[in-house]
């Protein structure tokens, strides 16, 4: 296990410097001189030149990367043009939120994804196979800030109209849970219909299996079989989407937390791009992206401890036992 | 007489091949028509399709005619699905929406097959180092969320739908050259592969000729799939104010602008995303349809 553990975190820094590689040559090949943008117009030819060898524009572009990696291994993703606060502490006083959301959507994701994917190949082909099915498509076509915004017309501007008052609050995050209910609903109905679709296919899969016909020949409850044999071994390919949808609800959390107003690093970015703050929209997804690969890093680890095989695999390998190894 | 035998097989075999591949189209036509969700996503497309075409046919009035004495008006006759906050019909810059969402969609995922398929084809046919460098490149590329990789280039490089289009292709190329590569590797040990090679065949005449035909069916499903990806992103993009710019009448620029007016307004935001839902759902039924048709050991 530990060799798996040290293999995949060496495996996360080329990843990490990767990352930071492409929206470096982002950066790199924007129109436009950032030492004229942190100057303005009025500069004049000698000053921008000053500031450019300042900035360090005027170094070789490898050199120039290889200070931007150490500046960010360093914690500096660069400062606001508008505020000069450093982007990483901006950020980390809103990521903690969007994280809040972000498993928040997770949650409602898992329960309505498994519990129903399990219904729905319980119950193959039937009515509400075919429900479910139905939900899960329309979860994935739908966009979700539109979904969000739906949300808000129902639930808030509808349902206040018809009783007099509103139902959750439809921005900000000043009513604690109750204004996380509908962005979170959000954010993780989309992850929902996948966690669905694998939970079907996988346990389909499954209950097609000899031990399932063997643990029904044994004459065990319907309720055991399906959710202690069949569940437990559907769970794994499972777990792998949970944990790359995680990643994506992050991606996703810069919508909704757009259409709810919610005070997380995505609207952050948002608000970045409504200003033109490019040092913050790049810092911000460099931010975002390396939280991204750290939460894929963290599954990968997870996987391998929920997973036997895994550990099997590499404990043969650290033993060198042939049948240990065979055996995998 | 030998000879005459010869022709005669070939003159057989030509036929009988061509019956051999109307039969194989027949066989994934059948497949195809038997479901239910795979004809209605099919139907929903080409009505999506003809409404595009049609647009200028459709829609009532122009996208972009503003009447501030109309504006916010909710639906009616005149006005299908209402006017906006500047007296534009709604219906109508749905109508030609579509146009701008299927372009978008479907040349981004064109020129990320074309990209991404080449480069699988290099990576799966050269395997060895060729494939391990480029396949950890893609791994980089796939570490980062494409919405996110798509607004780090649409902000670097200014909003447009021509930039939209650009990032997005570059965030759906290495999940092609994925697709592409893994179909390549098992095409590329065929027997047809060495037959040719026998011949005297190039590698490049490897590929384009023998191979990639043969690794389309994946493509074609994904791709599908991927289109209708591509338009919700690209909506998502002129959401936040990356995308289009007014007045196009892109439907997520629409929904932007409807979230404003939401309390009064309600059909500025219904409509446009009506009708990229229904978009996306007519793809991604085709595209479960597609996959079944193509590859029916997939079916669940």
């Amino acid at each position: 296990m530990h060799r798996y553990i040290i293999k995949r975190l060496i495996y996360f820094i080329p990843v990490l410097i990767g990352v930071s590689f492409i929206v470096f040559t982002i950066m790199y090949l924007t129109p436009g001189c950032p030492a004229t943008i942190r100057l303005g117009d009025q500069a004049t030819t000698e000053q921008i030149e000053r500031m450019r060898d300042l900035m360090g524009l005027n170094r070789p572009f490898l050199v120039q990367f290889g200070s931007y990696l150490w500046g960010v291994v360093q914690g500096d993703f660069g400062r606001s043009l508008h505020t000069n606060r450093p982007v990483l502490g901006e950020m980390l006083i809103r990521f903690p939120n969007t994280m809040m959301l972000s498993a928040a959507g997770m949650a409602i994701a898992v329960v309505i994804g498994i519990l129903v994917g399990v219904l729905s190949s319980v119950k193959q082909y039937s009515f509400s196979d075919t429900i479910a099915m139905l939900f899960a498509l329309v979860g994935i076509s739908v966009p979700n800030f539109w979904f969000g915004m739906m949300t808000i017309l129902i639930f808030a501007v509808w349902w206040s109209g018809a009783f007099g008052y509103s139902l959750f609050p439809s921005s900000g995050f000043d009513d604690g849970l109750r204004s996380l209910f509908l962005p979170a609903l959000t954010l993780g109905t989309s992850s929902a219909a996948i966690v669905l679709r694998m939970t079907r296919s996988s346990m389909l899969e499954v209950l097609r299996q000899d031990y399932i016909r063997t643990a029904r020949a044994k004459g065990l409850k319907e309720r055991v079989v399906v959710f202690k044999h069949a569940l437990k071994n559907a769970l794994i390919p499972v777990i792998t989407v949970v944990g790359l949808q995680f990643g994506f609800l992050l991606g996703g959390a810069v919508f909704t937390e757009t259409v709810f107003s919610f005070p997380g690093s995505g609207r952050f970015i948002v608000e970045a791009i409504r200003s033109r703050d490019l040092m913050v929209v790049q810092g911000g997804v460099l931010f975002l992206a390396i939280a991204f690969s750290f939460i894929n890093l963290l599954v990968d680890l997870l996987y391998g401890v929920i997973d036997p095989r895994i550990r099997t695999q590499y404990k043969a390998q650290r033993w060198n036992i042939p049948w240990l190894r065979r055996g995998k | 007489m030998a000879a005459k035998t010869g022709n005669q097989a070939v003159a057989m075999t030509a036929p009988a091949a061509k019956k051999k591949k109307r039969s194989q189209r027949a066989e994934i036509w059948r497949r195809f028509k038997k479901s239910k969700t795979a004809l209605i996503g099919f139907g929903l497309l080409l009505l999506v399709l003809v409404t595009a075409v049609f647009a200028d046919q459709i829609a009532p009035h122009s996208y972009d005619g503003m009447n501030l004495l109309v504006r916010r008006q909710p639906p009616s006759a005149e006005y299908l699905m209402g006017t906006d906050h500047m007296g534009r019909c709604v219906f109508s810059r749905v109508v030609y929406g579509t146009r701008i969402s299927l372009v978008v969609g479907f040349f981004a995922v064109l020129l990320s097959a074309i990209a991404g398929g080449t480069i699988g084809a290099i990576s799966g046919f050269y395997g060895d180092k060729v494939d391990n460098f480029i396949m950890r490149i893609i791994d980089v590329i796939l570490s980062i969320p494409p919405i996110l990789l798509a607004i780090a280039i649409v902000s670097a490089f200014g909003g447009s739908l021509v930039n939209v289009m650009i990032a997005i292709a570059i965030g759906y190329t290495p999940r092609f050259a994925r697709v592409v590569r893994g179909s390549v590797m098992t095409i590329k040990e065929d027997e047809f592969v060495d037959a040719a090679r026998v011949l005297g065949a190039s590698d490049y005449r490897i590929i384009t000729k023998h191979i990639m035909p043969n690794a389309l069916a994946p493509v074609i499903v994904q791709g599908t799939l991927f289109v209708a990806m591509a338009i919700l992103q690209a909506a998502g993009l002129s959401f936040i104010g990356l995308g289009a710019q007014p007045p196009t009448p892109e439907w997520g620029a629409m929904l932007s602008s409807g979230q404003n007016y939401i309390r009064d307004a309600w059909w500025m935001s219904v409509f446009p995303g009506l009708a990229i839902a229904v978009t996306v759902l007519s793809l991604n039924l085709l595209g479960d349809g597609l996959r079944d048709a193509l590859d029916p050991r997939l079916k669940t």
